[in-house]
């Protein structure tokens, strides 16, 4: 068969957030998680002894394969078929491509993006995820009748199986999830990840019924504009390449991150990582510093021309939260810091190309990831995004009145102060400040451009017409979580 | 139900709590929407706790069948509270509170309690829905009783917080709303957050923390309600709702809001086999930005996402003895401003003004006045979207004339396919569809024993997946229109009585 002639095939797990979080209980999650990455390495193994087929890439529920012989082709697909068998009759879809290339005209009214920019392996892969998207709609439909008291309490979707107290689905997952945990507990690594979220929480604080003990940090981290890295490629080997060197650059950040200044045993969970997404839970008294690590190692990037940065959000919840419920919180966290580089970008603001974050400190059973109070004057949007670099300045101010008589009682102050014009409200702020003890004149100045009035054009006559962006919220948050202590 | 207006005055600082409140102090009141509320249950339970201290004495035992005894709560209520705001204006007050050591007497060192409470003189306006079995006599006594005992609500009231005066005034008109055989658009005023209890999970130990869903399911309504068929009810601007079809796309990192109707490139692309990036081209230099699939409801004429924020509140259960915290929940709920759905009538229907629907109903959740009920027209405007796409199907995605009608079907509730090969009489269903999966599950009880019954779990396509018909053109466009209004009434496939089956006929927009 010659070279023309190969065909470029792929495979998708349909519906893999779904398999995944089909149970809110962490050691099914992280099993299913589990079962998704044995599928991939066992197709990759199989399909390695297909002949006629070469691997490109499988992982996070993906495979791209070469197929350089068409009688390979069933080989292939029955290779894979026999995998999907790991993840207990989830549906994954297969499609094929020629690398011929239809003709690429748009009309005029065509509002998307051509591929013509696109590196050649780019536009197949588009071309491909188009056929897979059309196989994935061709779900098939299920009844079932369930007596109520044989419900899967874990899913509630399913049957529970006999002398258990899951679905068979789930049990798969329980145990899959609680072998990866017992491997990471029984082995020499330092680093253990747990289920117990309790565990992870309280490891800091040495299991005192404090009110840290009731928390979590949770950050979750992914990769900005990626995608127009992928597009560039022409060959399939860079997108190989380029993808194994990212996970692993990663996957040691994260390693880093979790155990730099540890001493002994570190409890952890990480049910994200893989692709260029990481989701890590960690005490909250550790959120800064692996932060601060991941950027610093995940700067790193020495395999990419291009520098890569990463977009985080950061929350602090209440470890008793469902897990569902605490992603999806930290996810909307991470739209609003990708929302911000964004912004960031377009203005052309000098911290574009840095790392960004969301951070909300979630306590007294407000679990809006978004939250914005409006003054007259003032807007004070609690979740909007900010780089590493603004996130280092309010760190900073923090630390440089930590132990003076800087204290929560202010932030009260100058909060209920933006009820006033701007004027009013700044001569207000260095009237309250110049009274605090510890608090000079240059640390009040700093407070009231980088934190107080953040996006309030300097230049203009006060009071301005717009309306003032504060990041007090966000300042009021991380001095909860930094407790009025040195970061 | 007979609907009354509760008027709450502060006669002192009041911090009830139960919603979200303003982080940056210790204790402080609740806040919806930047302004502060008294919640449906708070009211709900200052008002029980005023009842259940007169249940012992003469003239009041017949209330224990109503409200219960401190020791035996009663479960069927017969009166509903909603929500309290503000009537006109409001302020707050705030204290800074020491804790004092019990033994010296003296201030604990590091005890400071920062409060923000809603200034005394604040006047909080909700209404009371009060079932329609409670006689008219039973309802005035307990009412003089309330209006002249001491009222206290919220947190600390050892320390003089939330001494509230309480007054009702009955609405002047109750009024329903007749309804002929046929369907109608009905749109609910919310009073109060609603709540839906999610599908699956029910064990995660963690169940102190109620999921909802964000929106209410068509049984909520079919329970107070005979109707035939009735659609789920979607959050609402106003307007008629629809769900956002799977072809909307917006900006992933962009203005919220903002959703472009992609069915075109993606017919296009789908059926010429041209790949494009799900983004924007950067014509301008600028660089270009991400699409991602637009969810959710919106206007079916606007076209504008409705939002719809949760809200949540925090519930406990106290022990009627030591009143201490027996139980503790945080339950997810929905407040938007209205919720619209289409009902199926089959006879002539009265439909009360005043309803409470969906779960938790004894809570203060899911108190909605009917604000109007319309006859359903939307189909006056089917013509042209139908026209729209047969016209652009044979000129770009087929490439040639076709002896056929595309007809554009969004899936607006979640439809179970029937055995039939096609989903409307004389239409057959295209390869062009842009669906996704979602599972359904209801609780059938077996006639024989109330305490068991079956689950009934079935996968269908989501609400918002879009379907591209064919009918041959031997049918003039008004007869498909016929057999599209037809099946509109009825519903698509199956389990229709369960709110399953209901489309629109898909927005295009002019070329």
């Amino acid at each position: 068969m010659a070279e023309t002639e190969m065909m470029i095939h792929a495979y998708d797990v349909a519906s893999i957030k779904s398999f995944i979080f089909d149970s809110q209980d962490f050691k099914t999650i992280v099993g299913a998680s589990q079962l998704v990455k044995s599928f991939d390495k066992h197709v990759a193994e199989l399909v390695a002894m297909v002949e006629g087929t070469e691997v490109v890439y499988t992982g996070g529920g993906t495979g791209l394969f070469l197929v350089r012989d068409q009688s390979a082709q069933e080989g292939l697909i029955a290779a894979i078929e026999k995998a999907s068998e790991i993840l207990l009759g989830h549906r994954v879809v297969q499609a094929s491509i020629e690398p011929k290339e239809p003709v690429l005209d748009l009309p005029d009214w065509f509002r998307l993006d051509s591929v013509k920019t696109c590196g050649a392996f780019a536009r197949s892969f588009s071309r491909l995820a188009i056929e897979l998207n059309r196989k994935k709609a061709d779900f098939p439909l299920h009844e079932e009748e369930i007596p109520s008291d044989s419900m899967c309490p874990s899913c509630g979707k399913r049957s529970k199986v006999s002398g258990s107290d899951r679905c068979n689905v789930c049990k798969e997952k329980a145990q899959k999830g609680e072998a990866f945990f017992r491997e990471s507990s029984e082995g020499k690594d330092s680093l253990k990840y747990t289920f117990d979220l309790q565990r992870i929480a309280t490891q800091r604080s040495g299991g005192k019924d404090s009110e840290n003990d009731k928390m979590i940090g949770v950050i979750y981290g992914d990769g900005n504009s990626l995608g127009d890295i992928y597009k560039s490629f022409e060959d399939y080997k860079d997108y190989a390449r380029f993808s194994r060197e990212l996970e692993s650059t990663i996957a040691s950040a994260v390693r880093n991150a979790l155990q730099e200044g540890q001493k002994g045993e570190v409890h952890t969970a990480a049910p994200i990582l893989g692709g260029d997404d990481l989701m890590l839970l960690v005490p909250q008294s550790r959120v800064i510093p692996v932060l601060q690590t991941l950027k610093r190692e995940l700067g790193n990037c020495s395999f990419c021309k291009t520098p890569i940065t990463f977009s985080f959000g950061v929350a602090i919840l209440p470890v008793t939260l469902p897990l569902g419920f605490i992603f999806s919180i930290s996810e909307e966290l991470l739209k609003s810091a990708k929302k911000e580089r964004v912004k960031a970008i377009q203005q052309k603001r000098p911290d574009a190309k840095d790392h960004f974050l969301s951070f909300r400190y979630l306590k007294g059973h407000t679990f809006e990831a978004k939250k914005t109070k409006t003054f007259p004057h003032f807007q004070a949007s609690f979740d909007r995004g900010m780089s590493f670099q603004e996130l280092e300045k309010i760190l900073a101010l923090e630390s440089r009145v930590a132990n003076s008589g800087f204290s929560k009682n202010i932030i009260q102050k100058l909060w209920r102060n933006l009820e006033m014009d701007p004027c009013t409200a700044a001569i207000n702020l260095f009237y309250f400040l110049h009274r605090t003890k510890g608090v000079d004149d240059q640390w009040s100045k700093d407070f009231l451009e980088g934190v107080y009035m953040s996006e309030h054009d300097w230049k203009t006559i006060c009071p301005s017409k717009k309306e003032i962006q504060t990041r007090i919220g966000t300042f009021s948050e991380l001095y909860d979580l930094c407790s009025g202590k040195e970061v | 139900m007979q609907a009354y207006t509760v008027t709450i005055t502060a006669l002192s600082p009041l911090v009830a709590s139960g919603r979200g409140n303003d982080q940056n102090y210790a204790v402080g009141s609740s806040e919806q929407a930047q302004q502060p509320v008294l919640t449906g249950s708070a009211v709900r339970g200052c008002v029980l706790e005023a009842l259940r201290s007169v249940t012992h004495k003469e003239p009041f035992h017949w209330l224990s069948d109503w409200i219960g005894t401190p020791d035996h709560h009663a479960t069927d209520l017969k009166f509903y509270f909603s929500d309290c705001l503000p009537k006109s204006g409001y302020s707050y007050v705030f204290r800074t509170r020491v804790a004092l050591d019990r033994h010296t007497r003296t201030v604990q060192p590091g005890k400071l309690i920062s409060l923000k409470a809603v200034a005394p003189n604040t006047e909080f306006e909700g209404k009371i829905f009060l079932d329609s079995q409670v006689q008219d006599d039973h309802w005035e006594e307990i009412q003089t009783l309330l209006e002249s005992i001491p009222l206290r609500i919220g947190g600390s009231q050892t320390s003089g917080y939330g001494r509230v005066r309480i007054s009702f005034s009955r609405e002047p008109d109750t009024g329903h709303f007749d309804v002929k055989k046929g369907l109608y658009h009905i749109l609910l005023k919310l009073h109060s957050p609603f709540a839906t209890a999610k599908m699956g999970n029910e064990t995660t130990e963690k169940r102190y923390f109620n999921e909802s869903l964000p929106f209410l399911s068509a049984n909520a309504f079919r329970s107070q309600v005979p109707v035939l068929r009735a659609t789920p009810l979607y959050p609402s601007d106003k307007g008629f709702t629809v769900a956002v079809p799977r072809t909307f796309f917006q900006k992933k990192y962009g203005e919220e809001g903002k959703t472009l109707n992609l069915l075109r490139e993606l017919l296009f692309m789908s059926g010429k086999g041209v790949p494009s990036l799900a983004q924007t081209p950067s014509g301008d230099g600028s660089a270009s930005e991400r699409l991602e699939i637009a969810s959710g409801n919106m206007n079916s004429k606007t076209f504008l996402p409705v939002s719809n924020s949760p809200v949540f509140s925090t519930h406990v259960q106290r022990c009627p003895q030591t009143r201490t915290v027996k139980a503790f929940w945080v339950q997810q709920s929905y407040k938007p401003p209205y919720l619209s759905a289409l009902i199926h009538s089959e006879d002539s229907l009265s439909i009360p003004k005043y309803l409470v629907l969906g779960g938790l109903r004894g809570k203060g959740y899911g108190q909605v006045e009917v604000e109007s009920v319309q006859p359903y027209h939307e189909w006056n405007r089917w013509e042209a979207p139908i026209q729209s796409l047969t016209k652009f199907m044979e000129q770009y995605a087929l490439g040639s004339s076709s002896d056929q009608w595309y007809i554009p079907i969004l899936i607006n509730s979640s439809w179970v396919p029937s055995d039939s090969a096609s989903p409307v009489e004389g239409c057959v269903l295209t390869p062009f569809r842009f669906t996704s999966p979602v599972q359904i599950r209801w609780y059938e009880p077996s006639p024989d024993d109330p305490n068991s019954g079956m689950t009934k779990v079935v996968t269908g396509c989501a609400a918002g997946s879009v379907l591209i018909l064919q009918s041959p053109k031997t049918l003039s466009l008004n007869q498909i229109i016929m057999k599209l209004k037809e099946a509109k009434v009825k519903g698509l496939g199956k389990y229709t009585h369960l709110g399953c089956g209901d489309f629109e006929i898909y927005p295009m927009e002019e070329e």
